[in-house]
C-alpha cells in the first residue's frame, strides 16, 4: 500500500513481524506437502517415526520407480506414466476446447444485444448449479447413443459448455471500453473480428485465468472418467491414483510417492502460469 | 434481427453443449425423479411414481443426517475460511513486505490446485494415529487426541478443516487483490482523523470490501453444498452416518442401491437449494450493476 | 419475442430429452435378438466338443477354431478383483499358449472390488465391447442384480452342448444359490471357500499355550484365547484378534449369524422381517463388545483411522487371529508378505450353548462356501470363446491361482493334489492338518441363502448401527431395537413397492 512513510520506527517493526508470521502461516498451511515428499523418499519403517524426520536420512528412490512401474511388465493394468501421457492429452485438449467457446459466449452475453439475452444467461447460471452427480447417468446414456464412451472425446466435448468460464469471461468483457468497438466498427471490421482483434487481448488475463481453471479441472477431474472411460488405457491419473490408493496398498511411503506423482505438475503448470493466472482470476470476483 | 443472428453464432457452441450435455441430462434427471427407475432394470424401464421419492425422504434418516451434515458443513466453513482469509488478506496487503507477500499468495494458493483424491490421501495419513497432526496435538498438551476420522464428534469438522485448509489461499488471493483495487483517499482522510488500524479495518475496509464477500460466499456455499470427494475417499460417509454429505448419498442410492429414481429426487432438492441461491445473487447483482 | 424463444427452446429440450429416453430400449431389445441369434449356430458347433475329462489339466477339445470365421484370432478380456501376479498372468500365458492355434487370446485386467470398481464394471457390462469374462464376489445378490440387468449370459444352453453337468461336476450344494427356476446358468463359482473360517497364528497359540481350536470352539473359550494372546503397548501392543471394520463388514457378520443359518439375516425364506433379536446375535454382539472394551482386539477407531487391513496386519504379527480365509494368497506370498510362522485354518467361534456347540456348527458345514463366481458378459462379441475360457478355468486352468490360495471347486481336481500344490508354494507355513480340516468340511447340510431386494441397505443399516454400539454410543438392547426397527421398514417399504 502506497502509505507514507513516518520515518523508521515502530512501523518498520512491525511489518518485519508481520512478515514473520505471515511466511510462517503460510509455512504451516504447506506442512502436508513437505511431509508428503518427504515420506514419499522414506522406506516403510520411517514413515511414522516419532519425532518427524523431515529431511529423510536417506532418498529412497524405489518408491518412485516402484509406483512407475506398475503395469509396465504385464501390460495387464493401469500404468502411471500412459496415464500422465492421457491426462495431459485431455487437459490440454478441453482446455483450448473450453476458452475458445467460454470467450465467444462471455462476449455475446457481455457485449451484445440480443432477445433473450437474460433468460439464456440466467439458464446458463442454472447450469452451475446441477450437481454433475445428478445428470451422469443420463449423460453416459447420450455419450453411449452417439458412440462417445471409452474415448478421450466424451471426456473432452463436453468442456465445450464451460459456464463458469463464461461467466468469468463475461465479467471481463463488461470490463472492456466500448469505445474501442465503436472505433473499429467505423473502420468497417465485422462482431467476428472486433471479437478477435480487438477485444480478445484486452481480457488476456482472464483468457489466461480461465485457461488454468479449466486445466486444473480436466486435470484433476474424477468421477467422470471413471464413468465414461471404459478401458484402462485410456485412464486419466487421477483413476490410476484412486485404483493404487484403493488396492490392498496401505503403505505410506508408496501413496505419498504416486500422489506427489499427480500433484507435482500441477503445481509447475500453476507456478508458470500463476502470473496470469492470479491477475485474471480476480476480475469475476471483484467486480462481481 | 441480425444482430440476434451473430449474437446466437457466438454462442452456438456454448449453447450446443449445454443443451446436450446439461439441459437434456437435466430434463431426464427431472424426469427420472418421478419415477422408481432402477438402473440395472435398464434405460427406459420405469414406472412414473408422482412425487412419492420426494415423500419418501422426509421419513429417510440417512436424507436427513446428510442434509443436516452439509447444512453445518457450509455453516462453519464458508464464515471462518471468509474471515480467516480476510485477516490474512490485510495482513499481506498492508503489513507486509511486497516481495515476500507475492510468494506468501501463492503458497497459500498451492492446496487449491491439487487433486482432491492427492490432497485425501495425504491427510488421512496426517490424522492416522501417528501422524504428523496427531503429534501436533499432542506436542500442543492435547493428551489424548481422538482419531480423528474415526470419530463421530471429529470426523465431520476434521473434514471441515481439510476444506477450509484448502479454499483459504484462494480466498486470501480474491480478497487481496479487492484491497489493491479499494480507494486509497478514504485511508488517508482517515489517517488525518487519526483513526485507528483497527478502526480503518472496520469501518473502510469491511464496508468497502463488500461485493467481494458476497461473492465469495455465495460460491462458497455453493461448493460447500456439493462436497463429496472428501466424504467418499477419506471416511466412505462414516463412522455411522455422521460424513454423509448431500452428494455422497446421491452417490450411494445411485451407484450402490441402483436406486436412480430416488436419487434424483435427492439431487433435484440440492438443485432447487443451489437454484434458490443464485437467483438470491443475480437479484442482487443486477441490483449493483445496473445495466 | 423472449417469451415465444423460451417456449420454442424448452420445447425442442423436452422434444430431444423425451428422444433420449424413448430410443434407448429399442436398441437394446435389439442387441438381444442379436444375441439369441448368434446362439443358435453356436449350439450346434459346440455339441461336437467332448464332454470334460476327470483329470485337472487333461481338458481336451475337438473344437479347433475359436476365432473369426475369416481366421482372426479373437482377443478377449477377463475381468477379475484380484492383483494379476496372484497367478491371473500365468493363467493367462497358459491358456494363450494352449489356444494360440485355436484363434482366442486372453487377457487379463484387474478391478477393484469396491463400489466404484463395481460401478465401472458394470458400465463396462452395461456398454458392451470391454469385457468378455469377468470374475463376480458378493455371492448371489450382487449376480442377481447383474443378471436383472441383463449384463450376464445365460450359458445353460452352452453347457447343455458341452454335456457338463455343473451340479454334478461341482456338487449339488455349491450350486445351491446359484441355480434359477428355469435352468439359466449365470455364473458358476470357481473357487471352495468357508467364510467364517479364520486365519490363526500357530506360533503365537503355542507360545500362549492356548490349544489350536481344529474342532471348532466357543464364544467364551475364544474370549479367553485372545485374552492370553494379546500382550505388549503403543506400537508394540500384539492383539488377539482383528475383525474386519473397513471395507468389509460381510465376513463378521456372516460369522455372528452362522449358527441361524439360513435364518440369519431374515426370519423367513421370503424375507419379510429381519432375524436381528435373535439370542444369537444378541450374544454375538456381547461377545465382539467384550473382545473390543478389554482391548483383546483392535479399536475400532484405530482400524479404521489407520485403515488397517486385516489381513496385513495378521502378517506383521500383529495379531493372532484374522477372519480372512478368503486373503489365504497373501498368507503364500512370501515374497510381498515376508513371514515365518506357521498359519492355521479354523473354524470360527459358536455361541455358547448346547443347541449350537453340534459338530455342524463348530465346523460351520451349513455355510455354503462356494466363490469367485465366473460369468460371461451378455455382450461380448464371442461368447463361444468367452464360454471356452471359463470352462477351460474352471476345469483346470486355474490351476496357478490356485497355488496362491485359491482353492478349486471343481471335483476333479484331486484333495490331495491340492494339499500338495498348496504345501509346495507355502513351505512349512501352512498347518497341514487344519487345511486338511478345511478341505474337509462335509458341507452337504448347506443351506442356501435368502435374500431381499434391499440387502445393500440392510446391510449400510447393520453396519451404522454395529458401529454405534461398538463405539459405545448404545447398549446391545438398544442396537437390536434399532436394526431391527429400521431394517423392517426398510423390507416394508420395497414390499409396498
Amino acid at each position: 500500500m502506497n502509505k507514507k512513510k513516518k520515518k523508521f520506527g515502530t512501523r518498520d517493526i512491525v511489518q518485519i513481524l508481520m512478515t514473520i508470521l505471515i511466511i510462517a502461516v503460510t509455512l504451516m498451511m504447506l506442512i502436508p506437502f513437505f511431509w508428503m515428499i518427504s515420506a514419499s523418499f522414506k522406506m516403510e519403517r520411517d514413515v511414522m517415526k516419532i519425532p518427524i524426520e523431515w529431511i529423510p536420512k536417506y532418498f529412497y528412490i524405489d518408491n518412485y520407480l516402484d509406483v512407475l512401474s506398475i503395469g509396465k511388465d504385464t501390460s495387464t493394468n493401469y500404468h502411471f506414466p500412459l496415464a500422465y501421457w492421457n491426462s495431459i492429452k485431455v487437459a490440454v485438449t478441453s482446455t483450448l476446447i473450453s476458452v475458445t467457446s467460454a470467450t465467444m459466449a462471455g462476449y455475446a452475453f457481455a457485449k451484445l444485444k440480443f432477445k433473450g439475452s437474460n433468460v439464456l444467461f440466467l439458464m446458463y447460471l442454472a447450469q452451475m448449479m446441477v450437481p454433475s452427480q445428478l445428470t451422469l447417468m443420463p449423460r453416459f446414456v447420450i455419450f453411449s447413443q452417439i458412440g462417445l464412451t471409452n474415448s478421450h472425446l466424451s471426456l473432452i466435448i463436453p468442456k465445450i459448455i464451460a459456464v463458469s468460464s463464461t461467466f468469468m469471461l463475461r465479467q471481463a468483457f463488461i470490463g472492456a471500453p466500448d469505445e474501442l468497438r465503436e472505433a473499429a466498427r467505423i473502420d468497417g471490421a465485422g462482431e467476428y473480428r472486433i471479437w478477435a482483434q480487438v477485444m480478445l487481448p484486452l481480457v488476456k488475463p482472464t483468457v489466461a485465468a480461465t485457461a488454468t481453471v479449466q486445466f486444473l479441472e480436466a486435470w484433476n477431474s474424477y468421477l467422470d472418467p471413471l464413468v465414461f472411460i471404459s478401458n484402462w488405457r485410456k485412464w486419466t491419473l487421477p483413476l490410476a491414483l484412486n485404483q493404487f490408493v484403493g488396492t490392498e496398498v496401505t503403505q505410506y511411503n508408496l501413496t505419498m510417492a504416486a500422489c506427489c506423482l499427480a500433484v507435482v505438475p500441477v503445481f509447475v503448470v500453476f507456478l508458470c502460469g500463476q502470473k496470469f493466472f492470479l491477475k485474471g482470476l480476480t476480475v469475476g470476483a471483484v467486480k462481481g | 434481427m441480425h444482430e440476434n443472428l451473430i449474437a446466437y453464432s457466438f454462442l452456438l457452441p456454448s449453447l450446443i453443449g449445454v443443451v446436450c450435455f446439461s439441459m437434456i441430462p437435466l430434463f431426464i434427471s427431472l424426469y427420472v425423479s418421478l419415477t422408481d427407475w432402477d438402473y440395472t432394470k435398464g434405460i427406459g424401464n420405469w414406472n412414473f411414481v408422482g412425487m412419492e421419492n420426494f415423500q419418501a425422504l422426509w421419513a429417510d434418516e440417512w436424507f436427513i443426517a446428510s442434509l443436516k451434515n452439509t447444512l453445518i458443513y457450509c455453516i462453519v466453513t464458508v464464515p471462518i475460511s471468509l474471515l480467516l482469509a480476510l485477516i490474512l488478506a490485510v495482513i499481506v496487503a498492508d503489513y507486509c513486505n511486497k516481495k515476500a507477500a507475492g510468494i506468501v499468495r501463492v503458497g497459500m494458493y498451492m492446496p487449491h490446485i491439487c487433486n482432491t483424491v492427492a490432497v485425501s490421501v495425504v491427510w488421512m495419513a496426517l490424522y492416522s494415529k501417528y501422524g504428523p497432526f496427531t503429534q501436533l496435538m499432542r506436542a500442543l498438551g492435547w493428551e489424548d487426541p481422538p482419531r480423528f476420522l474415526a470419530s463421530y464428534e471429529w470426523a465431520l469438522p476434521a473434514i471441515m478443516l481439510v476444506t477450509i485448509w484448502a479454499g483459504l489461499g484462494y480466498r486470501v488471493f480474491i480478497y487481496s487483490a479487492s484491497l489493491t483495487s479499494l480507494p486509497q483517499d478514504l485511508y488517508e482522510s482517515a489517517d488525518i482523523d487519526g483513526a485507528s488500524g483497527i478502526q480503518k479495518f472496520f469501518y473502510i475496509t469491511i464496508p468497502m470490501l463488500k461485493p467481494t464477500t458476497f461473492f465469495l460466499t455465495i460460491t462458497g456455499v455453493i461448493g460447500s453444498f456439493k462436497v463429496f470427494a472428501y466424504s467418499n475417499v477419506m471416511t466412505k460417509g462414516g463412522p455411522g452416518s455422521s460424513t454423509y454429505t448431500l452428494v455422497y448419498y446421491i452417490y450411494t442410492s445411485a451407484f450402490k442401491y441402483y436406486r436412480m429414481g430416488y436419487a434424483s429426487a435427492i439431487a433435484v432438492i440440492l438443485f432447487l437449494i443451489l437454484l434458490a441461491i443464485t437467483i438470491f445473487q443475480w437479484v442482487h447483482n443486477s441490483k449493483d450493476e445496473k445495466y | 419475442m423472449k417469451r415465444m424463444l423460451s417456449t420454442i427452446l424448452t420445447a425442442s429440450l423436452l422434444g430431444a430429452a423425451l428422444s433420449g429416453c424413448g430410443s434407448k430400449p429399442a436398441q437394446e431389445s435389439s442387441t438381444t435378438q442379436a444375441a439369441a441369434t448368434t446362439q443358435a449356430p453356436t449350439k450346434a458347433e459346440a455339441e461336437t466338443a467332448a464332454p470334460g475329462a476327470d483329470q485337472a489339466g487333461a481338458q481336451e477339445d475337438n473344437k479347433e477354431w475359436f476365432g473369426t470365421p475369416d481366421g482372426k484370432t479373437v482377443n478377449l478380456r477377463f475381468y477379475g478383483g484380484v492383483q494379476p501376479e496372484y497367478g491371473y498372468d500365468e493363467v493367462c500365458q497358459r491358456f494363450n499358449e494352449e489356444y494360440k492355434d485355436k484363434g482366442v487370446q486372453i487377457e487379463y485386467v484387474r478391478y477393484v472390488n469396491n463400489t466404484d470398481g463395481n460401478l465401472q464394471l458394470d458400465i463396462y457390462l452395461q456398454g458392451g465391447g470391454e469385457v468378455d469374462v469377468f470374475m463376480g464376489y458378493g455371492g448371489k445378490s450382487a449376480l442377481n442384480k447383474r443378471v436383472e440387468a441383463g449384463m450376464v449370459l445365460d450359458m445353460a444352453d452352452y453347457l447343455k452342448a458341452y454335456d457338463f453337468d455343473l451340479v454334478k461336476e461341482l456338487g449339488e450344494i455349491n450350486m445351491l444359490n446359484y441355480t434359477y427356476d428355469n435352468g439359466e446358468c449365470y455364473g458358476f463359482p470357481t473357487k471352495y471357500e468357508n467364510g467364517v473360517w479364520m486365519l490363526i497364528n500357530a506360533d503365537m497359540f503355542n507360545a500362549a499355550g492356548v490349544p489350536i481350536p481344529y474342532d471348532g470352539w466357543t464364544y467364551s473359550e475364544f474370549l479367553d484365547a485372545i485374552e492370553k494372546l494379546t500382550h505388549g503397548e503403543g506400537q508394540e501392543k500384539v492383539y488377539g484378534m482383528c475383525w474386519e471394520f473397513n471395507e468389509n463388514w460381510s465376513g463378521h457378520s456372516a460369522m455372528l449369524g452362522s449358527a441361524l443359518d439360513p435364518y440369519a439375516a431374515y426370519k423367513d425364506a421370503d424375507a419379510t422381517e429381519v432375524n436381528y433379536d435373535h439370542e444369537v446375535w444378541k450374544q454375538g454382539f456381547e461377545m465382539m463388545k467384550t473382545s473390543l472394551d478389554n482391548g483383546w482386539a483392535v479399536s475400532i477407531e484405530d482400524e479404521v483411522s489407520e485403515n488397517i487391513k486385516c489381513a496385513n496386519f495378521f502378517l506383521e504379527e500383529k495379531c493372532a487371529i484374522a477372519l480372512n480365509v478368503s486373503q489365504m494368497r497373501l498368507v503364500m506370498d512370501q515374497e510381498n508378505y515376508p513371514h515365518d510362522f506357521v498359519t492355521a485354518l479354523v473354524p470360527s467361534p459358536v455361541p455358547d450353548g448346547e443347541e449350537y456347540n453340534t459338530p455342524l456348527h463348530r465346523t460351520h458345514s451349513q455355510k455354503v462356501g462356494a466363490g469367485d463366481l465366473i460369468c460371461v458378459a451378455a455382450k461380448t462379441e464371442y461368447p463361444d470363446a468367452a464360454f471356452e475360457f471359463a470352462m477351460w478355468y474352471l476345469t483346470g486352468g486355474m490351476a496357478p491361482v490356485a497355488k496362491g490360495g485359491r482353492i478349486p471347486l471343481w471335483t476333479g481336481f484331486n484333495k490331495d493334489s491340492i494339499v500338495a500344490m498348496i504345501n509346495e508354494n507355502a513351505g512349512d507355513s501352512i498347518d497341514e492338518k487344519s487345511l486338511r480340516n478345511y478341505l474337509a468340511i462335509d458341507n452337504t447340510q448347506g443351506v442356501k441363502s435368502i435374500l431381499s431386494p434391499v440387502n445393500s441397505q440392510i446391510g449400510d443399516i447393520y453396519k451404522e448401527e454395529v458401529q454405534s454400539l461398538l463405539y459405545g454410543r448404545q447398549t446391545v438392547d438398544e442396537t437390536i431395537e434399532n436394526l431391527v426397527s429400521r431394517c423392517n421398514k426398510q423390507l416394508a417399504d420395497a414390499a409396498a413397492k
